[in-house]
């Protein structure tokens, strides 16, 4: 039987993120699954299974949503939902499924469409517990880890800003990001307050998008493409949805990242992670989440996030690249496609495909993607181009 | 006959200036302020805190509790079951509800001292709570207040004996409110003139011939008005010295309708000696007077909040906007909160009496209640265990996103003193004055009206 390492991936598309109201699900299924397979140099009749991730019930139920648009009848496909990182658990059960050599090639993909959706930030009704949980909202249960680390480490919200800057410098050149322009530091210090230390420029816009990849044996992906990209490590954690009742959690780190970050290390053979992979793809889905994920994956010490983002360490000629595409903050996050999407731009970096934004010689890159209301799960691959 | 055991109070943390009202109408405006329930608080609520505050927090031995209010959350359900269950009563408890007419709270003290007496129950808990909704523009928009008072009533240990009852009634229709109506219809210059003065002046006559005493035994008289005027012709009809006359508090509370008797007796109690005979009267409807005799017990009695412990902890309501708001007599931007009535029934130990567990291998308490212990993963080896009503903070974070009618709403992650950690909204704080490791303590409110109830559960506030 084959393993992980010997998973790669041949072919990637995505649409464009944002607030696609032109279009439906069916529509950036279509698009983002097309591209990849036109990428890969495939067929729909090749797929010999799929998954997609969704995390919303209102974008689609079941594996038929992909089937619906790509009309890849007849063969299995399951819907996967882990929050945020719902896309990204697609593409790991894909791997898995390959690796098992059940299947020779299968697509892994993603969508979410929440601008059909009227109202205040993500959707959160139903989430929970009717009254216990009643108050929480997506940037509140990030931003909840802000005045600890800030008693523990001096963090400020100038650090936070430093991360919203960063990424949509990175972003302004992506021609598919949902926004293409830089914002100022003192744009995001001045921003009208969403949560606790959060201004609306920290935080990741509500976007639609897909993304989609497809993926196969090492051996079968020398005869679609040279340049295909491999697994190198991957971990994924899930901790609790309950963890501000939990006296055993700290805010000062998200344990699913930790914990995943582990697994996907010693599968890759990395212990020294800040000069081992080159870029990262990090769950920026606000601007506090990214400076514990920094320190979490090991990039920095724990503690030195802030100040780290602010000497520039992870610019895109940086020790590590943090969020190269524009990450979650300037590319967008439509939950379920953007675990795909990370591998989308992964993949294109190691290819030296990522016009405008190509990290140099790029050799290893991580997909980091994390969920939940605070940090509930986890997902971290490392894939390379090294053969 | 039974007497009064214990006594408490609420008064809602928010004032409003009457200026503000005047100043939003062109009207003039009376001096002083009103206390104003926030967004979160109903008379159920209310009558829990003052309820909380007779008992201390301690349901062991009270027999019962009875409700009363012109304002009840529910034209249907009871009440009662609610501040029952919040209160942690034993399942035996009596309950009633007790509503309809302003001389509710003080007919429900009545019945309440029966009960004992015939021994129904060992003890009862009387509760009387208001948050009456004025007309708009009118002189009762000046004039009432939301609070709450309560009374333990019981055998053993009163601290003020109850001596004698007197009845009367007097048919009128001058304040009333059909139930299609959110606000209280009444006309008072009548109602003043034709039935509350003569009524009351009466029903004080009728006590003291009952009693067989004269005015200036009585060290406090304690009844109700509908406004400041009214309230100063009974005292001037009955001789009373101004020593003798319990304040109605109309200056900084308002008139709190049925609860405003039982805060005025909480208020003299507050200040009684041993041997003070009180006269306490219900007005509205039925005209009650009771004859209390203050016993040594009282100077022994737990301290509490009561009237004075609530009157000076204070916030200002910025705004008549507001009031309109929080009442929900002007519609804003709601939120999509769901509910299911089946699942507030299954959590119904953990939601209202906000009980947590206690792990028996490792000894966590936490919350919520959960068959494996989320510290050392023990299954199924804990027990039920009813949850400290104070703590610290842990971490907070003001959120603007959640749609409310106070935003930021102040999210809590407090370390309960019995060691449960716990994620609860705060309320009734100034926003800027929350900081981690202060003490808080909890308090009940009402969440959200998600699946066509309403939904309590507990927040956060600071220390009062």
């Amino acid at each position: 039987m084959a393993d992980l390492k010997d998973v790669a991936v041949i072919g990637v598309g995505a649409t464009k993120f944002g607030e696609n109201f032109e279009w439906g699900v069916d529509d950036m299924l279509t698009i983002a699954g097309f591209e990849a397979m036109d990428d890969a140099g495939i067929k729909p009749e090749q797929i010999e299974a799929g998954w997609i991730g969704i995390q919303y019930p209102f974008t689609g139920l079941s594996g038929a949503t992909m089937s619906d648009a790509l009309k890849t009848y007849d063969i299995p496909i399951t819907h996967t939902e882990n929050y945020c990182v719902s896309g990204l658990d697609a593409f790991r059960n894909a791997c898995l499924a390959v690796a098992s050599e059940q299947f020779d090639m299968v697509i892994a993909c993603g969508v979410e469409k929440i601008t059909d959706q009227t109202g205040r930030g993500l959707p959160t009704a139903g989430f929970g517990h009717p009254v216990q949980i009643a108050g929480i909202t997506a940037p509140s249960a990030f931003g909840l880890a802000f005045p600890r680390h800030a008693k523990a480490f001096g963090t400020t919200k100038e650090h936070l800003a430093h991360v919203a800057v960063k990424n949509h410098f990175n972003g302004a050149v992506n021609p598919k990001a949902h926004f293409r322009r830089e914002v100022t530091l003192e744009q995001v210090m001045k921003a009208p307050i969403i949560s606790g230390p959060l201004g609306l420029l920290d935080c990741c816009p509500i976007s639609d998008g897909s993304a989609a990849a497809i993926i196969t044996r090492t051996d079968i992906a020398k005869k679609y493409r040279d340049d295909y990209v491999t697994i190198k490590g991957m971990g994924f954690a899930a901790y609790t949805t309950l963890m501000m009742y939990d006296k055993n959690f700290d805010y000062l780190a998200w344990r699913p990242t930790v914990k995943a970050a582990e697994k996907a290390y010693a599968m890759a053979g990395i212990t020294d992670p800040p000069n081992e992979v080159d870029f990262a793809e990090c769950h920026d889905c606000f601007t506090i989440t990214e400076i514990l994920n920094v320190e979490d994956l090991g990039f920095c010490k724990k503690g030195d996030g802030g100040p780290a983002t602010a000497e520039g360490r992870f610019n895109i000629d940086g020790q590590v690249a943090i969020n190269p595409s524009g990450g979650l903050k300037c590319f967008g996050h439509p939950i379920g496609a953007t675990g795909v999407r990370m591998i989308y731009e992964v993949t294109k970096q190691l290819q030296g495909r990522a016009d405008g934004r190509q990290r140099e010689n790029a050799k290893v890159g991580m997909a980091h993607n994390l969920g939940g209301l605070g940090g509930v799960v986890c997902g971290v691959v490392i894939l390379t181009n090294e053969k | 006959m039974a007497g009064i055991v214990a006594y408490g109070a609420y008064i809602p943390w928010l004032r409003l200036e009457r200026k503000r009202i005047a100043e939003a109408w062109g009207i003039p405006g009376a001096p002083g302020e009103i206390a104003v329930g926030n967004f979160d608080e109903d008379s159920v609520t209310m009558a829990v805190e003052a309820g909380r505050d007779c008992i201390l927090d301690e349901p062991e031995g009270v027999g019962g509790i009875y409700f009363a209010s012109t304002s009840p959350p529910y034209a249907e359900k009871s009440c009662a079951t609610i501040a029952a269950s919040v209160l942690d009563l034993s399942p035996g408890s009596v309950t009633a509800d007790f509503s309809l007419s302003l001389s509710s709270g003080v007919s429900a003290l009545v019945a309440a001292a029966a009960a004992v007496d015939q021994g129904i129950a060992p003890s009862m808990l009387v509760t009387a709570a208001e948050c009456r909704l004025p007309e708009p523009k009118t002189a009762d928009e000046q004039t009432f207040g939301d609070g709450a008072g309560a009374v333990l009533v019981g055998n053993e240990g009163a601290i003020a004996e109850i001596k004698g009852v007197y009845s009367s009634y007097d048919e009128m229709v001058a304040t009333w409110r059909f139930p299609e109506d959110r606000t209280v219809r009444d006309n008072s210059r009548f109602y003043v003139a034709k039935g509350y003065v003569p009524a009351l002046l009466s029903a004080f006559k009728g006590a003291a011939e009952k009693f067989g005493v004269s005015p200036d035994e009585i060290a406090k008289v304690v009844y109700p008005a509908p406004d400041f005027r009214a309230h100063g012709q009974v005292a001037k009809a009955l001789k009373l010295k101004p020593e003798q006359v319990q304040d109605a508090m109309f200056a900084f509370v308002g008139g709190c309708g049925c609860a405003q008797p039982l805060m005025m007796l909480v208020g003299a109690l507050e200040e009684a000696k041993p041997g003070d005979k009180i006269l306490l009267a219900g007005a509205g409807d039925s005209f009650t007077v009771l004859l209390l005799e203050v016993t040594d017990a009282i100077e022994s009695l737990p301290p509490r909040r009561g009237i004075k412990g609530h009157i000076g902890s204070k916030g200002n309501l910025p705004s008549y906007a507001k009031m309109l708001e929080y009442k929900d007599l002007l519609k804003t931007e709601e939120g999509d909160a769901v509910s299911s009535m089946i699942l507030m029934w299954r959590d119904r130990k953990s939601v209202l009496p906000l009980y947590g567990k206690k792990c028996n291998a490792c000894e966590t308490v936490y919350f919520p209640p959960r068959r494996v212990c989320p510290n050392c993963f023990a299954r199924e080896e804990n027990e039920d265990r009813r949850l400290a009503r104070k703590g610290k903070l842990f971490n907070f974070i003001d959120d603007n996103l959640y749609i409310s009618p106070e935003p930021p709403t102040t999210l809590t992650i407090s370390d309960l003193d019995d060691g449960a950690r716990i994620f609860l909204q705060m309320t009734d704080r100034n926003v800027g004055d929350v900081e981690i490791d202060m003490p808080v303590e909890l308090t009940f409110r009402k969440i959200h009206d998600g699946g066509g109830f309403h939904n309590y559960f507990w927040k956060t506030r600071p220390v009062r």
